[in-house]
Formats: C-alpha cells, structure tokens, sequence
C-alpha cells in the first residue's frame, strides 16, 4: 500500500529503525523538511517516554504493539507498530493532543467492527483501492484486488445507478450514498455503500468510505411500502377518507389526509380546518353530526353516522362515516381516528335499485293482474266452449234422434234395393253422427272433470261377451275375423264401471277392425284378449289386449294418438271417418279408473292396444252343477279347445270326451252333448247322427260360416261361434237349451199347435198331473207375449191353462170343455172379451149350466172397464200386467166357484 | 205432442222380476220376445198410419202397450199410450212424431236387449 495516499500520519523504518520512507501527515507532525532526514534513525527525531520493559516489545516491532514517545517540541506521540500496511514495518504516528485520541480511535475502530461496516479508500482514478477485511468479508470475497472487482460485484441491474453515483460525486462532490444488490449464494442482498472525497497534500483525491449491509431493512421498507401503497390504493379506490382529532392541552387539533380533503373538495390548506369542514355537511345533518363527534369525545362511545354533503358545485354527497376513542392510559379519552367512505355510488345505486325494484313491482303486478285477468278470460272461454259444444250436442242429438227414428220406419217400408242403399247410407251417417256428438260430450264431460264413474258388481264376461256380438257381423262384413281369448282366471263379478269399460272396448274394437279389414287390407284379423293378474288377495289387474293386423301406425302418430282431435294423418280421417276421439276418451276413462292404456305399432304390420285397470273387489262365483254328465265330441283332428272344456266342467258332474258313434240314447235327464264342428266332414258326421242327436240337449261349436247348415241339420240345437265364445257366452247358450226344453211341454198345451179336442184335454191333464199343476183355467188372449207371459204367472201359481187367441175361439173351447176359470182379454180381433162373455151368459141361461167365472185382464184402466165388464156379465177386471200376488188373489177367488 | 219421457226407465227389470219371480233366463226370453214383437208391431204401425188407418193404428199400440207394460220398457209404453191417443183423435202429425219416438226406442230397447248396449 501507498501510505502517500493516505492521511494518516505514518512512516516505514527498517528493523534498525532507519526511517525508509513517510507520508505527508508524518513528515509534517515529526517536522521533516526533505529526503534528507530519510535514513536517519527513528529515534533521533523523539524519544520513548516508557520505561525499556514496557517498550521491549515496541522496540521488537512487535506488529500492533505501541509506545509514548516525546518529540523535541514537546508533542506527545502515540506509535502504533502496524504490520498490515506495507511491507516493512509501518508506524503509525498519532499526536496526543486530546488526552482521549486514543481512546476515541479505538473506539471507532470497535464500533465499525461491532456495526460489520467495511471501510474503502480508492483515488479518484480508481487505482490502489482499499478495501477492509469487514467490507470483503461482507460481500463474501476473501480479497478485492481492484475497484472493477467491486463493481463486478454489483447486481447487473443496479451497476448502471452505482456508476452514475460515483460520477456524480467526483463530478460534483455530492456526498456519496446509493443502494445496490450483491448476489450471495444466489439471494440478493442489499448494501450501503457511503463516503465522501478528500485531497491528499499531494492534492491528490481520493474517495473513501464505508459499506454495510441493509437488506433486512430494505425488505422492511419494501414491505413497508407496498403496504403503505396498498393502503393508499384501497383507500383511494374506496373513496375512503382517514381523519383524528387529538387533545393538546385542552383544545382538540383536527387533522384528515389528502383524500378526506378531495372526498370534501378542500383546499390543502383548509386541512385540519374543522370548520371549513364542517361547512360542507348538508345543513339539516350538520347539528346531527356535530352532536355525534362531541359525544364520542367525551363518553367515548363509538361515532358512526351517515350524512350528506355538499360541495361547493351543489353536488350532494352521501358520507358514511365512523370513528374510535382511544384514551391516554389514565382514562381520558386523547384522540379519535376514523374513516370517512364516499357512498355516493352506492346510495345512487341503492336509490336506482329500490326505484327499480318498485317499477318491477308495479309491473309485475300488473303482469299478474293481466294474466289473472287472462286466465280468468281462458277459463271463461274454455267453459263457453265446453258448454258450447255440450249444448250443441246435444240440441244436435234431439234432431238427429228424430232423423235415426224417421229413418228407421222409413226402412220397414219396401223399397226397391236402390232406396234400401240411400236408406242404409243416411241411417249409418246419422248413427255416425250421434256418436261423434256423444263422443264430443264424453271429452267435454271429462276435460271438465264432469266424468264420474258409476261403480257397480258386473259380470266383465257378459260385457265381452256383447261387445263381441255387437261387433260379429260387423267384422263378418269387414272380412276381419274377429277372435276372443278369454282367461280361465278371469273372476265371475269385478267391481268398476262397466259401462265405460264397455266404452274402452268398443273404441280398440271398432278401431281395429276399421283398419284392418277394407279398404286398408282385403282381409284383416283382429284378437281380443282378456287376461286377469292376481296381485294379492284383495287386487288383482284387469288386462286387455286388442291386437289387429291392420295398417299400424308411425312412430311419430303414436305419440300423440291419446291427445283429442289426434288421427294418423288427415287422410286417414278422410279414408276411414272419425274423429279422433275414441282413443283421447278411453285414456281419460282408463286414468280415471288408476289404469294405464299403451300401445305397440309397426306401420303395415298391425297394432297391439293394451289396457290395464287395478281392481280391488272382485269375486269368484262357482256355477251350479246344471248336467250329470257334458259328453264333448271334438271336431275330426281337432281337439276340444280348453276353454271351452274349462267352462262346460264347471257345469257338470261329469266331463266325458267321445265320440258320435259312441253316443247312446239318454238313459236319464241332465246330459249335454257338446259337438264341435271345423269342416264339411263334421257336417257330415253331424247328418249321419242327427237323430240320435235329436234325442239330446245338443250344444254346437262352430266357426264362422256353417251357421245355416247347422240349423238345417240340427234346428234345436244351440250353435256357438266358438271364435266368440266366452264363459258368459257358453253358459248362456247351455242356459237357453235347458229353459228351450221345459217350455217344450208347455207348449204342448198351445190350442194352435195341438187344436185337436179331446186328446189335447187329456193330454193336457196327464201333464198336468205329471207337472202337479192345476188344470181348468181358459186364457183368451190374442197378444203372444202376454200369452206366455201369463202362462208363465199361472204356472209359478200352480195352475196349467188352455189357450184362445180370441172371443171366438174361446167362446168353442168353453163349449167344448170343462173349466173353472175363464181369464179373458177385452180387446180382441174377430170377437172380443165382451162378446164373448155376454155369448157365454146366453148360452148358459138356454143351457142352464153353471156360470163360469169369468175375469178381464185388460191394458185399460180398471177403474174405467170394470163397469163395462158387469154389463157384460164379467165378474171381475184386473189390469195389465198383472203382478203375481194380485193374479193369486183372484184367481183363488174365482177358481172353481 | 212428443212428450218428454226422459225421466222413465227405458228398461225396468224389476217388473218382470215382480210379474214372474227372479228366473233371470225366461225375463231374458220374454224381453227378446218384447223386440221381435215390437218390430213387428212397427210394420203394422207405419201401415196403418200409411193408409190413415187411425182405429187401427190405435188398436196396434194398445196391443204392444200392453207387452211393453210387462217387460218394464216404460219410456216405450208411454209413447204407445200417446200414440193410442194421437190416433184415437186422428191427428196426423201427433201419429207422426210419437211414431218417430217410438222407433227410436225400440231400436234403443233392440241394442240394449240383444247387444247389451
């Protein structure tokens, strides 16, 4: 090192303490005037002051050892041996002029290692530069050997600014001071580096200063700041406003920062102003305010208050404002801070809001109103319709009515076949008609909720059983060939509606055959299925399926076929009529009753309607056993269908399957034969056997077709379209042979058919005997009905009688035979009651036999015929038709007498 | 004329009941019988009425009134009995109309006996 650099005072000496060189600071304290005192003897210029034991280590230029010396002039030195500086050995020379130089040395010296500041001297060219052991240790360096090795330390970024610095101290003497970055290990860190220049005796200039480092406090204050910015953004942004009030003696000092004072547009010189402040609070918030801010200072209570202001160009603020007491520690309350926030925004906001809201209110009830108004109008509309079109209907009804009668005796008249055509035509489109306008009063009956259903005890098999005979010839017309498959499980009585069931049934029916037969098809085929779920004891489901090879219909149609008005397309309304609400009403009727109605279509290939109705009462009748033995002969390699087996078992003892050839003559009442014919071959068969069939009760299963040839073959035998048969149907059929068969030997008993005298009487008494019936009774009626219907009453009273069609043929029946009683009609073709009773008398009067009792059973009123009737010698008159216990009465009081 | 008889049975079945018992078969019997009559009966009704045959066609309606009484058919047999009385005061438009009602209800009583409609 250059000890000519720098200002303190130091010298070199060899070890013979020949002085080798000085700086300035030296020469001038030790009164060195040239190169002449070099190499003179250290000592010749002072002298140590200590004793030689003290100075022994001195004198060994023992590096950092020192010692007092006296110079001639009387100036007291400090030597301090340093053995850093140069190569030889360097003293520095230190005047004691102050008793504590020394002391404030060291102490420096100490206070820059204690602060770890780094000390620096470089001259202005930036040659030989010092750097101390601290500022290397600082920056992480073992040594510096340039100032470019310092300045290569500096962050890349920072070295430009650290340059200028520097510049701008030599150029300007401006006390040197800048901040910079040093990565260490990879982290910045910040460092200080401070100094100023001097002036060597040389003139020389030289910089020098100090360096430490400040990251911790620069992250502070870059902490610090962004907060302070934060704050200052949030507040500005918030439009929010700081101010305090503190106490100083007994006045209170205002204070508010420069966003209060824009916030209240007030000149920066009007800040801490509580007057002018409180110049710009509205004049009806300001007493408000005012009281509010005194409170808060002397109770110490919180202050929060809204309010308005107004600046100076009449805008009116709306200010939120609130402030905290704190107090001094001794319980006085010192100052209060807080906030003021600008809700200008916000209040208009809110105003606009609330303004809206209202307008939103307002509309929204009159929206309301409107659509109540509109719904009102709907419902009324809907209900003129709906009662519009009920009253139509039916005013439509009435007339149609008429035309269906007028129509109806039209055809009994004869026409020639052209006539019948039109006829026929005009009666179908009338009967069409109705049942639109029946259809149209369904669906509005049920859009209403009018539809109730009418629950009763049927029997479900008898209205399948109808439905299908509505339809046979129908379907038979169609070429549709219509087939029923009734399950055995299906309960005798079910709980519903059996109308509206009927209804469901008669629209699938009637759909399926229209599109199955012509003109859709040449011929078409048409299931109907009956099938029963049971469920649990007390439910059970009602399934049917009407199945049809007909058209079918799209994927599209099937989704809307359940909505009214809804046909598969507008040319199927014009092919095949109709007004698409068939299907929109047997749904209504189907959900009504908890069902559901769905179905399966493929176009071209036919359609599968399903209908499912939940039942909870229903019940299982067992038929009473009517035969002792049911012999079922199937048709030629065929067998018996089971269903019909099933239902002929429930009517007999005893089942057999047989042949004709095995059949023998009844040996004893109660036997039904039950043939089943397919083909001509069974016709033939049936021919061959027809009087050994005669003999029977025959019961014959046919299919369509062979009807006429069986009524030839076998008159009295019941036919049964087995395609068509249900239990209901099968029973009936059986029924009708056993009542057919008892009215035989009643009608054995018919004048006209048996008009030969005697043996008809006693044939008519040996039946009678056999019956237990009571003979002697003479019926004069001419009305068939009414004759049956009163044999039939006769019969149930235990009385048998003889029949005459009119007065005249009565009159010869009394001639002819003996009777008790006479019951007469009055009005009569050929002879009536009265002629005849009034010829009766006369006869007995000439003949003078006993007066029979003769009783008139008239249409008329009695009231006004029994005065006739005694003209007439007439006993008694009873109107028709006559109950049974009135007819037991008088005939017990005339029989005989 | 054409009286109102909505409010009467089109087909009472307890009369029948009441006349002879509840033998359900021979009431069936005697009903279907009631429709072939009746049917009959309007060829002769339209016949009569055709030639302005009045005591005639007064004696025709008597004779079925009398049936339709028997089976229950009420609405039927009031229109009879009106018909009775159209004809017995020969009144041509009277005949005409309660003829009308009474077709229609026979083919009424027709579906509902045969077809159970």
């Amino acid at each position: 090192m250059d000890i000519h650099l720098l200002d303190l005072p130091l010298l070199t000496v060899n070890d013979q303490w020949q002085v080798l060189d000085c700086n300035q600071a030296a020469g001038s304290l030790l009164s060195l005037t040239g190169k002449t005192d070099i190499r003179r003897n250290f000592f010749d210029y002072c002298q140590l002051t200590d004793t030689d034991e003290q100075n022994r280590t001195f004198l060994s230029q023992t590096p950092g050892s020192s010692a007092q010396a006296l110079l001639a002039c009387g100036t007291r030195l400090n030597l301090t041996i340093s053995g850093n500086l140069t190569a030889e050995t360097c003293l520095v020379l230190n005047s004691v002029k102050h008793p504590h130089q020394s002391y404030l040395n060291e102490l420096a010296e100490l206070a820059l290692q204690c602060g770890n500041i780094g000390v620096w001297q470089v001259s202005a060219d930036f040659e030989q530069p010092y750097f101390s052991r601290t500022f290397c240790e600082l920056l992480h360096c073992h040594t510096l050997s340039s100032w470019q090795d310092f300045i290569d330390l500096i962050y890349e970024d920072d070295k430009p600014l650290a340059l200028s610095f520097i510049e701008e101290h030599i150029q300007s003497n401006v006390r040197l001071k800048f901040e910079f970055r040093v990565m260490l290990d990879s982290v910045p860190h910040w460092f200080e580096l401070s100094g100023d220049q001097r002036r060597n005796n040389d003139t020389q200039l030289s910089l020098f200063g100090i360096l430490r480092e400040c990251t911790q406090e620069k992250q502070m204050l870059i902490h610090l700041n962004n907060a302070h910015e934060s704050r200052r953004i949030a507040l500005e942004a918030g439009k929010v406003g700081t101010w305090r009030v503190n106490r100083q003696n007994t006045h209170w000092h205002w204070d508010w920062d420069p966003q209060t004072s824009a916030i209240f547009d007030l000149a920066a010189q009007d800040t801490g102003s509580y007057e002018k402040w409180l110049e710009r609070i509205h004049p009806e918030d300001r007493k408000r305010v005012s009281n509010g801010l005194k409170e808060a200072l002397e109770t110490g209570k919180d202050f929060e208050h809204v309010f308005r202001a107004v600046l100076p160009n009449k805008e009116e603020l709306h200010i939120f404002a609130k402030g905290v007491v704190t107090d001094d520690g001794y319980g006085n309350h010192c100052r209060l801070d807080g906030v003021c926030v600008d809700q200008s925004e916000v209040y208009r906001a809110y105003s606009k809001l609330s303004q809206l809201n209202a307008e939103l209110e307002t509309r929204v009830k009159s929206r309301t109103s409107d659509l109540k108004c509109a719904v009102t109008k709907a419902e009324q509309a809907s209900r003129a319709k709906s009662d519009f079109l009920a009253m139509i209907s039916h005013e439509l009804r009435t007339p149609m009515n008429a035309i269906i009668g007028s129509l109806e005796l039209l055809s009994l008249q004869k026409h020639n076949p052209e006539e019948m055509e039109l006829l026929e035509t005009a009666s179908v489109s009338a009967k069409n008609l109705v049942d639109i306008l029946n259809d149209i009063l369904d669906i509005n009956k049920i859009e209403a909720g009018k539809l109730e259903l009418e629950f009763r005890e049927f029997d479900i098999s008898k209205t399948l059983h109808n439905v299908l005979l509505t339809f046979a010839s129908n379907a038979e017309k169609r070429r549709v060939s219509l087939k029923v498959i009734e399950s055995e499980q299906l309960p005798t009585m079910l709980y519903c509606d059996e109308n509206r069931i009927r209804q469901v049934l008669f629209n699938l029916l009637s759909n399926a055959i229209k599109f199955s037969g012509p003109p859709a098809k040449a011929s078409g085929n048409v299931v109907i299925e009956v099938d029963w779920q049971v469920q649990s004891h007390s439910q059970g489901e009602l399934s049917i399926l009407v199945k049809d090879n007909g058209i079918g219909i799209d994927e599209k149609t099937q989704k809307k076929l359940f909505h009214p008005f809804t046909q598969a397309d507008k040319s199927t309304t014009r092919v095949y009529g109709g007004t698409g609400l068939g299907l929109a009403i047997s749904r209504k009727i189907v959900d009504l009753m908890g069902g559901r109605i769905g179905l399966k279509s493929k176009l071209d290939r036919g359609s599968i309607f399903r209908v499912c109705i939940p039942l909870h009462r229903f019940s299982h009748h067992t038929a009473p056993s009517l035969f002792q033995h049911v012999y079922v002969i199937p048709a030629h390699s065929a067998q018996a269908q089971p269903h019909l087996l099933s239902v002929l078992n429930t009517l007999t003892d005893d089942l057999h399957l047989t042949e004709l050839d095995e059949l023998a003559s009844p040996s004893v009442s109660g036997t039904l034969v039950c043939c089943c014919v397919h083909s001509e071959q069974d016709l033939a068969r049936l021919n061959e056997y027809k009087e050994i069939l005669a003999e029977h009760k025959v019961l014959i299963c046919h299919q369509t077709g062979v009807a006429e040839k069986l009524r030839t073959i076998l008159p009295d035998a019941a036919p049964l379209n087995i395609g068509l048969a249900t239990r209901y149907g099968i029973t009936r059929q059986v029924m009708h042979l056993l009542t057919h068969t008892t009215e035989k030997s009643a009608s054995l008993n018919n004048t006209e058919e048996n008009p030969s005298g005697e043996s008809q009487t006693k044939t008519e008494e040996v039946q009678a005997n056999i019956s237990g019936l009571r003979p002697g009774i003479l019926l004069v009626e001419d009305n068939t009905f009414n004759q049956n219907l009163m044999v039939k009453q006769l019969a149930k009273l235990g009385y048998t009688c003889t029949l005459a069609e009119n007065g005249e043929q009565g009159y010869e029946s009394w001639q002819r035979d003996e009777y008790k009683l006479i019951l007469t009609d009055c009005h009569m073709p050929v002879v009536d009651g009265y002629e005849m009773a009034k010829r009766i008398r006369q006869t007995e009067k000439q003949l003078a036999r006993k007066a029979i009792p003769i009783v008139a059973v008239t249409g008329a009123a009695v009231k006004n015929e029994l005065e006739n009737c005694h003209l007439y010698g007439i006993n008694d008159c009873i109107g028709k038709p006559v109950q049974l216990e009135r007819f037991k009465s008088v005939i017990e009081k005339w029989y005989g007498k | 004329m054409a009286s109102d008889h909505s409010q009467l049975a089109r087909l009472n079945a307890q009369t029948l009941v009441d006349l002879i018992g509840e033998d359900m078969d021979t009431i069936a019997r005697f009903q279907r019988d009631f429709v072939t009559q009746a049917e009959s009966s309007c060829k002769l009704f339209l016949a009569a009425y055709s030639n302005a045959a009045y005591a005639e066609l007064k004696e025709h309606a008597h004779f079925l009134k009398t049936s339709a009484r028997a089976i229950g058919a009420e609405r039927c047999s009031e229109y009879l009995a009106e018909l009775e009385d159209a004809a017995l005061s020969g009144d041509r438009q009277d005949c005409r109309s309660v003829l009308i009602n009474i077709a229609q209800e026979i083919k009424a009583l027709n579906a509902l006996i045969n077809h159970g409609e």
